[in-house]
């Protein structure tokens, strides 16, 4: 299992559902289909309300076992430590990978806590955060933001945990800081 | 570093493996390259040796694939997800799938395949993800890897070595019989006619044969029953256990030996354990049990010592009433000694020494005789 490490915007824009919830256990594993599930218990529904309606409840999360497939394993023990989710609905159910944004609530800074709950809803479909990879690396759109964390030596997700690609004017894109809102 | 649970490797230092299609990013040969240097990345550093067959099943089978790809993990469009593998093993175990929603390069301006190759063969060998960023095995790409100067971290030979030790020295040795043939489950202990069994349990659908410090373990995913030190799973378990159960509604596994017993679930080990038999309501008489099953449905447990059995209410915890009671009354054809029983497909099968007895309870009856070993394809 290979990952793209994520801007948590696209991480937020590319997820059917992004929730904050609670892992309840160790997981159930099926045999048949070589799939976990954790249960888990939701806290609050950040992204997807369109996707299962707002009552959902969503009660599992689905991983494959088997890390090199991209399962995904829980480490922590702590029933009551929050987690922020991201993953992806099939069949109704949602599933998360060792690739999903998946941290812990208290581990965002206030601004990206807001920012899940609300800013980075705004730069989605519209805004595109486009991951500079090697340099030179060049804006292919103004449209898109450069992300530049992973090049930039020491810079520390600097992009990643202060700043959204948001619009600006139509047709026009840009970084805009977290905290400044 | 770490590796797939149970350890699972190639039993053989030859290693075939085929390129089944081609991703339309790159050129066909820049593909073949890509993955004979990725191969070639863990050859030199183990006695493993690559080669490519066109056509036919390899060992592994190297695919570009988007979305569902025919096995139970579809991929998930751009990012995210660049690619998986399989342990090693037959059919697609080895197997390595590449995202083709990716943008694979030769470069670093999109998603390096050798880099990617490289790790995902990690996994086709053996290889579990790594802790530490600078490793290989670590489980995110990353695009600052200066390609010529790329290198395995020491993290990565110690993990490969850990499964195949280091490059033979000579090709001559591989014209003489190596230690590692003795080896080979054909002669392993597990095919012994003579071969019984300390305790026998299920686990989340497997089936776990504990003898002496180590167990195999029967999985539906595997053909082949793998075989580990008890320790490497829960270093506080005993060897030479007596008795192993599941209690499934519990999700636990319950371990006996002596007066004590344990209890796991998955690879945890429950607090509070080792505990005396005697807090079950076994009388003091008893100092060890030679083997027990719980019945999901009737939520019963079933301790056998000697010629007897003990019953366990598990909604009540309590022993029941009226025991312990005569094993041949009530299972007539079970009349020696019981090493280990374990159920599967609504039988009993009790093992005494290396004979083994399918035991219907519906009907009452035996209605098979096998050696003890007949789950592991000898």
């Amino acid at each position: 299992c290979s990952c793209a490490p994520p801007h948590p915007q696209t991480a937020f824009c590319n997820s059917d559902l992004v929730i904050r919830a609670k892992f309840m256990g160790s997981p159930e594993i099926n045999e048949t289909t070589l799939y976990q599930r954790y249960k888990i218990k939701m806290t609050k529904m950040l992204k997807g309300f369109k996707a299962v309606g707002n009552a959902a409840d969503i009660r599992y999360a689905y991983t494959p076992v088997m890390e090199s497939l991209c399962g995904y394993a829980h480490k922590s023990q702590n029933r009551s430590e929050e987690f922020l989710i991201t993953g992806r609905l099939r069949n109704g159910n949602l599933h998360i990978s060792a690739c999903s944004f998946l941290v812990p609530w208290r581990t965002l800074s206030p601004a990206q806590q807001r920012a899940f709950s609300k800013t980075y809803s705004a730069g989605c479909g519209v805004c595109t955060v486009f991951p500079c990879l090697s340099i030179p690396c060049k804006l292919e759109s103004d449209t898109h933001c450069l992300w530049t964390d992973q090049v930039l030596v020491g810079s520390e997700d600097y992009q990643s945990r202060h700043f959204a690609c948001l619009p600006r004017n139509p047709g026009l894109c840009t970084w805009r800081s977290l905290g400044a809102r | 570093f770490s590796t797939f649970p149970g350890s699972p490797k190639w039993r053989k230092s030859h290693i075939t493996y085929r390129i089944v299609n081609y991703t339309p990013d790159l050129p066909r040969q820049s593909v073949d390259s890509a993955i004979e240097k990725a191969l070639k990345v863990w050859e030199e550093v183990t006695p493993l040796t690559f080669s490519r067959i066109s056509e036919g099943e390899a060992d592994i089978m190297i695919s570009f694939a988007v979305g569902e790809h025919g096995d139970f993990v579809p991929f998930d469009g751009p990012g995210t997800v660049l690619a998986h593998a399989y342990a090693p093993g037959p059919g697609i175990n080895g197997d390595a799938h590449f995202d083709d929603d990716e943008r694979w390069t030769e470069d670093v301006t999109g998603t390096n395949l050798f880099l990617v190759a490289a790790h995902e063969l990690g996994h086709s060998l053996g290889l579990y993800h790594s802790a530490k960023a600078e490793a290989l095995m670590y489980p995110v790409y990353k695009s600052s890897t200066d390609l010529s100067r790329f290198h395995l971290s020491q993290d990565d030979v110690d993990g490969i070595q850990s499964l195949y030790g280091t490059p033979t020295a000579s090709p001559d040795v591989l014209v003489v019989p190596t230690k590692s043939n003795s080896l080979e489950p054909e002669t392993s202990p597990m095919c012994s006619s003579t071969l019984f069994f300390d305790a026998v349990s299920t686990l989340r659908g497997e089936v776990l044969f504990f003898k002496d410090r180590h167990f195999w373990r029967k999985s539906l995913r595997t053909p082949e029953p793998e075989f580990y030190l008890i320790s490497s799973f829960w270093p506080s378990l005993p060897s030479n256990m007596d008795a192993a159960y599941e209690v499934t509604n519990r999700d636990t596994v319950f371990i006996f030996k002596g007066n004590q017993f344990w209890a796991i679930r998955g690879h945890e080990e429950l607090a509070g354990y080792p505990k005396s038999i005697h807090t079950l309501g076994l009388p003091a008489t008893v100092k060890k049990i030679d083997a027990a099953i719980s019945n999901k449905e009737k939520r019963k447990t079933y301790f056998f010592v000697e010629d007897k059995y003990w019953r366990f209410d598990e909604k009540k915890q309590s022993m029941e009433p009226g025991f312990p009671r005569k094993i041949a009354e009530d299972f007539p054809g079970v009349d020696s000694r019981v090493d280990a029983v374990f159920e599967a497909f609504g039988f009993l099968y009790f093992f005494s020494g290396s004979s083994q007895l399918e035991f219907d309870p519906n009907a009452k009856k035996v209605t098979h005789i096998l050696k003890s070993n007949s789950w592991f394809n000898c």
